[in-house]
């Protein structure tokens, strides 16, 4: 069976050419990726500003494409779509996007952003089944319609808005749901809700998910794999078990060790490494040579492929070059498969 | 001639060495649907060189609370009533000119969002600068290029930057690099009080770590007081001496950073803590049921009664708690502590 | 809409305008405006509340008869004006690339190309004098340029809202996206254009007319400014035959630009209510 959703050796760059005032910018170098069909989990896409991880999620939605490299859904290459091939793809892969409030059409009420695409994709076949379909979703999150549908969007809270949206993604039956920063831009306190809707959305309706996030401790908490990625390129993947509570890769570690821990007794150390590094796309070698307290001679003149070190984990570093690479450079083949919910979440 | 308050004020700044004191600050804003109450009765001490986090969420008022620090307040909003004692003078009672001169040079401020609110036309050096002539307008001559061009030079190397950063404008600078221009421009004084509105909210993780390491170390230098206001109880944990605790504009719970991670006194404390994911182990996602009230519309009683597990029925939902010190350095108001007097 | 002080000024303007030429021309009648209607070189009696020009047209008759017909020349203009120029602005806007360059490119040479001057090679190549209607036409051919660049401007900026992307990955067609997700958005701003080309269309048709390029039966403010000029009215001291057009012209522009004012105002609430 063919996964689901498939970048191959996927690269985009952006600007060049012949008119171009800047050198080009390589926002993903080489990313292979597959989502399986039968195996729904949660992974997260992590990483800073400049990581290509926005790249990533708009590649994978379809809504930009490719420089080179191939992005297949369900087999079919998504630039050689037929007009309801890629019908059944937008119906199928859904977004969450981070901005609770510019999501919304300030001109209509929230009703706009769920009906619009019911019936665009012909949920039901009237406007009463349609309805009923919407109201069944907003229960799924935990939403009263009464309370929620014909408002306008500034009359509900930030995260009531961002559920609404968790609702209209469910509402689709997609197959994959990209979130973008979900939670980032909502209070805390209302964080766990809207996380928890969307951890539902796996476990109990079978939706793969992609969280897309720099919070790795949000990532940790809701993912079953994680993929770290540094200035475009792969540093570490795996389950994310392995990934977070000992990491290989000395990006993830600083990365790790700069998370403010809410505990007053584990405070900072020392910084391993230097902060911002020069931003120098034509430089051989491994993008974080120059900011690696572990950098080798061989890490400035060759890319370090992926490395398998574990069955659960890759990283990209000639530390643990006597491992052996990952044949077809597919990071998911070395995905955990998901733990069930131990216990029925009760709200 | 100072009025019988002020006399107070400084006699009481003087004993505690207390670089500044807030005494039952209330901003509100006058809105047509009513009067909104953003900042309601808040008080607290802060010494010199101490760290004082508050935190809260939106609406919770910590903004608005740092605004007034630095008498900043626009219409529609107003200082209702209270007292601000910086270094025992009453900042309310300044005319603007005065105050105008008090602030950059006493309490200066890193606002959100600053690295994003630099002139975009002028050099970096020059809006440092900036701040250091206008404080020197009075008559004194002031100081010649080459004396500000090594405070510059000086001030920038303070924040960890080299001193060609002067010449360059701020969108040649990446995010970390601005947000300490802003820090160097704050400082540039040597204030006694720094606010910091979010100062990495912003900012990459790695990055956000070198600058609060930025300044903790030009507030240990300067020996000044900082005031962080956020929203990241990791942060806080990790830069904080003491916690402050916002909700729908009071204070409802201060004390040490550590205290209030161990055993905090509110129960709205408590279950922020909870709600908190870390790294240690997966756990179930809790948040706290409810949302926080409109500010125009305050629930009667304990503001957070609404959303407390722990409610009494018949005190929480009438009676207004009383904030006062349940333990050794730390405070609250909640009825679920027995008046201690 | 009762905090919208210069929106309800302007529109009293106009609304008292209007009902000005409405009552008068049921109450007074307007045939008075052609020549020779009246004993020429009246001042103001009242019999002729406005006093007669120098070819005996009663002035009363001509601001009845002509206000409504330069009005009409304004709203023709405007509303061609303004529609082809809406139209062009999203298409380009929307669609980018090859599309949004040709027409950028037009809109950007014809800004730096003065109306008038296109006007007037108009009305000239015409030959016999322009009516009213056809005046309306010829400026609307100048008038939709400015409207189409700020529209686009505006256009490209809510392309890139989210609830835009949102609405294209919820399969709404570009069209459907023009339409149904940006136009509303769009309203206030469109509107506040339309009354900027309303404004623009009458003070450019007035040029044309003051020429002596207009139509030159029909009473419109602009011919009687022409005939004021031709007649040296203003070193005869006949101030009752050019006072009217002048005050009539100001009440027109000051109560559009208090309403395109007002309008400028709504449409960016967001601006001023945020604390």
């Amino acid at each position: 069976m063919p996964p689901l959703l498939e970048l191959r050796k996927v690269t985009k760059v952006f600007g060049g050419g012949y008119f171009a005032t800047r050198p080009p910018l390589t926002a993903l170098d080489n990313v292979s990726l597959s989502i399986p069909e039968d195996r729904p989990s949660i992974t997260a896409i992590a990483g800073e500003s400049g990581s290509g991880k926005t790249t990533l999620a708009r590649i994978m939605l379809g809504v930009a494409g490719p420089t080179s490299g191939h992005v297949f859904y369900r087999g079919k290459d998504v630039s050689r779509m037929t007009g309801s091939e890629r019908r059944r793809f937008r119906r199928e892969v859904q977004p969450i996007f981070q901005d609770p409030f510019e999501s919304y059409n300030p001109f209509y009420k929230v009703d706009h952003v769920l009906t619009t695409p019911a019936r665009n994709f012909k949920i039901g076949r009237n406007r009463r089944e349609i309805l009923a379909r919407v109201e069944e979703a907003l229960h799924a999150v935990g939403l009263q319609p009464g309370e929620t549908l014909g408002r306008f969007p500034h009359q509900l809270s930030g995260g009531q808005r961002q559920r609404v949206m968790v609702a209209r993604a469910l509402l689709l039956r997609p197959r994959i749901i990209l979130a973008d920063e979900p939670v980032s831009m909502v209070d805390a306190s209302l964080r766990a809700t809207i996380l928890d809707s969307v951890y539902k959305l796996n476990r109990e309706h079978g939706i793969s998910i992609l969280y897309i996030t720099h919070d790795l401790t949000t990532a940790y908490q809701i993912s079953d794999n994680i993929v770290v990625l540094y200035r475009g390129s792969v540093a570490e993947a795996g389950s994310v078990e392995h990934v977070i509570k000992q990491p290989k890769h000395p990006y993830t570690q600083l990365l790790i060790q700069s998370i403010p821990r809410p505990n007053p007794e584990h405070l900072w150390g020392e910084i391993p490494g230097r902060g911002d590094s020069q931003h120098n796309g034509a430089a051989a070698g491994c993008k974080f040579a120059d900011r690696c307290p572990h950098v080798m001679t061989i890490c400035r003149d060759q890319i370090p492929g992926l490395h398998k070190i574990e069955e659960h984990r890759v990283a990209s570093c000639f530390m643990y070059r006597d491992s052996p690479l990952l044949a077809d450079d597919d990071i998911a083949k070395v995905f955990a498969p998901p733990v069930p919910m131990a216990t029925p979440t009760t709200r | 001639m100072k009025t019988a308050l002020e006399e107070v004020g400084a006699a009481a700044a003087h004993q505690d060495v207390a670089t500044l004191v807030v005494d039952d600050l209330r901003v509100y804003y006058d809105t047509p649907e009513g009067v909104v109450k953003a900042v309601d009765g808040v008080s607290f001490t802060l010494k010199q060189g101490e760290r004082l986090a508050l935190v809260g969420e939106s609406g919770s008022g910590k903004s608005t609370l740092a605004m007034a620090l630095m008498r900043l307040t626009r219409p529609p909003g107003r200082i209702a009533s209270g007292h601000i004692y910086l270094s025992g003078r009453d900042t309310l009672m300044l005319n603007e000119q005065q105050m105008r001169r008090v602030r950059l040079a006493d309490i200066a401020m890193v606002p959100q969002g600053a690295m994003n609110s630099m002139n975009p036309v002028m050099r970096v050096g020059d809006q440092i600068m900036d701040g250091i002539l206008d404080h020197h307008e009075n008559g004194n001559p002031g100081p010649s290029r080459e004396d500000l061009r090594e405070r510059v030079a000086a001030l920038l190397g303070r924040v960890g930057l080299s001193p060609e950063v002067a010449r360059m404008f701020p969108h040649e600078l990446s995010g970390g690099m601005k947000q300490r221009v802003a820090l160097a421009i704050a400082t540039s004084l040597s204030p006694k009080v720094i606010v910091a509105d979010e100062p990495t909210s912003a900012l990459d993780v790695v990055v956000q770590r070198q600058i609060m390491g930025t300044l903790g170390r030009l507030q240990e230098g300067l020996g000044a007081a900082v005031i962080l206001v956020g929203h990241d109880m990791g942060l806080v944990a990790q830069f904080a001496d003491l916690v402050g605790v916002m909700y729908a504009g009071k204070l409802v719970e201060l004390g040490p950073v550590r205290q209030i991670f161990r055993e905090p006194l509110h129960p709205y404390t408590r279950l922020l803590i909870e709600s908190l994911p870390d790294l240690e182990a997966k756990k179930k996602f809790v948040g706290i049921p409810g949302m926080p009230p409109t500010l125009l519309r305050l629930p009667p009683g304990c503001v957070f009664h609404p959303r407390c597990p722990v409610m009494i029925k018949g005190t929480c939902e009438v009676v207004v708690p009383e904030y006062f010190e349940h333990r050794k350095g730390q405070m609250a108001a909640c009825h679920l502590y027995p008046e201690v007097r | 809409m009762r905090r919208n002080p210069p929106l309800i000024g302007g529109l009293v303007l106009l609304i008292g305008l209007l009902l000005f030429i409405v009552v008068g021309q049921i109450v007074y009648g307007t045939e008075g405006y052609r020549p020779l209607s009246a004993p020429p070189m009246q001042s103001p009696t009242y019999e002729y509340p406005f006093g007669t020009d120098k070819v005996g047209r009663d002035i009363l008759a001509v601001m009845l008869a002509g206000t409504p017909l330069t009005l009409r020349i304004g709203l023709i203009a405007g509303v061609i004006g303004l529609g082809l120029g809406t139209v062009l602005a999203f298409v380009a806007a929307y669609y980018g690339g090859l599309i949004d360059g040709a027409i950028r490119t037009v809109v950007d040479v014809g800004l730096t190309i003065p109306g008038l001057l296109i006007l007037i090679l108009i009305a000239v190549n015409v030959g016999s004098s322009l009516s009213v209607d056809q005046m309306g036409l010829a400026v609307a051919a100048v008038a939709w340029v400015y409207p189409a660049r700020t529209i686009r401007s505006q256009v490209l900026v809510l392309r890139e809202r989210p609830y835009v992307e949102i609405a294209r990955l919820s399969g709404t067609s570009g069209l459907g996206i023009i339409f149904k997700e940006m136009m509303p958005n769009l309203m206030p701003f469109l509107l506040a254009n339309f009354v900027g080309a309303v404004s623009s269309a009458i003070l450019a048709s007035i040029g044309l007319e003051a020429l002596g390029l207009g139509p030159f039966d029909s009473p419109t403010i602009g011919m009687t400014i022409y005939w004021n000029i031709h007649s040296t009215s203003i070193l005869l001291g006949m101030w009752w035959w050019f006072m009217p057009p002048i005050v009539v012209l100001g009440v027109v522009f000051v109560g559009l630009f208090l309403v395109a004012s007002g309008l400028d105002e709504w449409s960016n609430p967001r601006l001023r209510k945020r604390t």
